[in-house]
């Protein structure tokens, strides 16, 4: 009985260095995706990978409250970044990220294909909402050339890096993550539910 | 024993004596010039050559043997010098850094009395994906730094401070159309209004706008800021003059501006706190 409960007890100290240790990493990520949106590149358009990020790690997340905050802390991460009316894109990728746990949780299966075509949704809306409301109302004379040289290829560049975000994500999660029937049925489709 | 001396080999010992013999008499009576040495240096010097890097070899080798642990003592004493030496450049580079900033504010402290200045400011970090190019200083509300306040180089005008927290700062360049500045040409004196467009912001270029049709304004003139609308203060150079046409309307010039400052390449910058005349809007 007291091995069992110490076993029990060791579990449970792992199970909280493991959580630790993941979302201190998922935050680290988080630090090097500002990095990348913000460093000087001499013009050049940089990819937005907050947002596959914050999509990837609600596609794991079991709760869907753990879902929108993380979508909401790296909202105001890009909001920072991108020097948008702070809590915009904290707005929308709380609701975009709640929306992708929801997704993983009831209707679809965690693979690479189905967070690929999530994170390219996700992209173009926030994009094209991002145009709309901070180019387009205001009329300005060559908004049209902001879309084509700035709009569209950051949305292409933050849905080309969503892989190597999934896949970064994916091995944390592996590695530190809650190893749930769902996700090891997944893995394995012969494994029977208990 | 006795027909050695009589033997021929002897008579040619006693011919190679004389010829030194010979030989030292005649370089004894030459002042200086030794021409038998200099041929038997010469004959032998390859060998010389050959035989001093064998042994210095040989010798470098015996050493290392030998001094092995000296030399590594010595090694990793000089590897910490060496670190410490690269810390001292860094540090120096630094300060030279600097103090040429600090040089630069005396100069234009020197030739604008009533600017102040902040502290010179380093641009940390770029706004993401944004066509103006606007940036983030590493100064803020604590160094005496408030909204719409310019931001210059010793070069020109750069932008104006649009949003300030207290350890650093938001800019927006000339570059974008929230940011338009009041200007006239020196050499002709027509004015008009620099406002930021993204097409010619992507090559680093503003367009100054509403010059009188009347105007003798030409390519090469500078621009200056005019100062009327109390944001910035006048006769900063704000660029010079690239391409002029006429607006679509025909009532007034559009002059294609290339800033003074390379913007997207602005690495420090200064922001002027208070000058005269600041706040103070044009009044008819």
């Amino acid at each position: 009985m007291k091995s069992k409960q110490k076993n029990q007890k060791l579990t449970r100290n792992e199970k909280r260095r493991n959580l630790i240790i993941k979302w201190a990493l998922f935050f680290f990520l988080a630090c090097l995706a500002y990095i990348i949106c913000t460093a000087n590149t001499d013009g050049l358009v940089r990819p937005l990978t907050l947002i596959p990020l914050a999509l990837c790690i609600s596609m794991y997340e079991k709760q869907e409250i753990v879902a929108a905050v993380t979508g909401g802390v790296c909202g105001l991460i890009l909001d920072s970044a991108c020097d948008r009316l702070f809590g915009f894109n904290a707005f929308l990728l709380t609701a975009l990220s709640l929306l992708t746990a929801l997704f993983f949780l009831y209707l679809l299966r965690r693979t690479f294909v189905n967070i690929l075509w999530i994170c390219a949704a996700t992209t173009v809306i926030h994009s094209l909402l991002d145009y709309l409301f901070f180019y387009a109302i205001w009329s300005y004379d060559d908004s049209g050339f902001i879309f084509l040289h700035y709009t569209l290829p950051s949305m292409v560049l933050t849905i080309i890096s969503c892989p190597v975000v999934y896949l970064i994500v994916y091995l944390v999660n592996k590695k530190f993550g809650e190893q749930d029937e769902h996700f090891l049925a997944e893995q394995n489709e012969n494994i029977v539910r208990e | 024993m006795k027909d050695f001396f009589f033997s021929k080999t002897f008579k040619i010992i006693l011919c190679l004596f004389a010829l030194f013999i010979g030989i030292m008499l005649y370089t004894a009576t030459q002042s200086g010039k030794d021409i038998g040495a200099e041929i038997f240096q010469t004959l032998f010097s390859p060998v010389q050559s050959a035989s001093a890097s064998i042994s210095s070899a040989v010798r470098e080798k015996l050493d290392m043997l030998t001094n092995a642990r000296r030399y590594y003592e010595d090694n990793i004493q000089l590897r910490q010098k060496l670190d410490e030496m690269y810390n001292t450049m860094v540090d120096y580079e630094e300060i030279k850094k600097e103090n040429e900033q600090l040089r630069n504010v005396i100069g234009l402290k020197e030739d604008y009395p009533d600017y102040e200045f902040s502290p010179p400011c380093a641009v940390i970090s770029k706004t993401a994906n944004d066509p103006f190019g606007s940036f983030i200083i590493d100064k803020g509300s604590s160094d005496g730094i408030s909204a719409y306040d310019p931001v210059i180089t010793d070069a020109g005008l750069v932008g104006v401070v649009t949003k300030v927290s207290s350890t650093y700062s938001r800019v927006t360049t000339i570059l974008s159309p929230e940011v338009p500045v009041g200007v006239y040409c020196i050499r002709s004196g027509s004015s008009g209004v620099i406002e930021g467009d993204a097409a010619f912001a992507a090559d680093g270029l503003c367009r100054m706008k509403y010059i009188d049709i009347d105007s003798d304004i030409q390519v090469g003139d500078i621009i200056v800021t005019s100062g009327n609308s109390g944001l910035f203060p006048s006769g900063r150079v704000v660029g010079t003059v690239k391409e002029i046409e006429v607006e679509s309307s025909g009532l007034s010039f559009t002059a294609t501006i290339e800033p003074i400052v390379d913007i997207p390449e602005v690495h420090s910058v200064f922001v002027i706190t208070s000058f005269n005349g600041q706040g103070e809007g044009y009044e008819e």
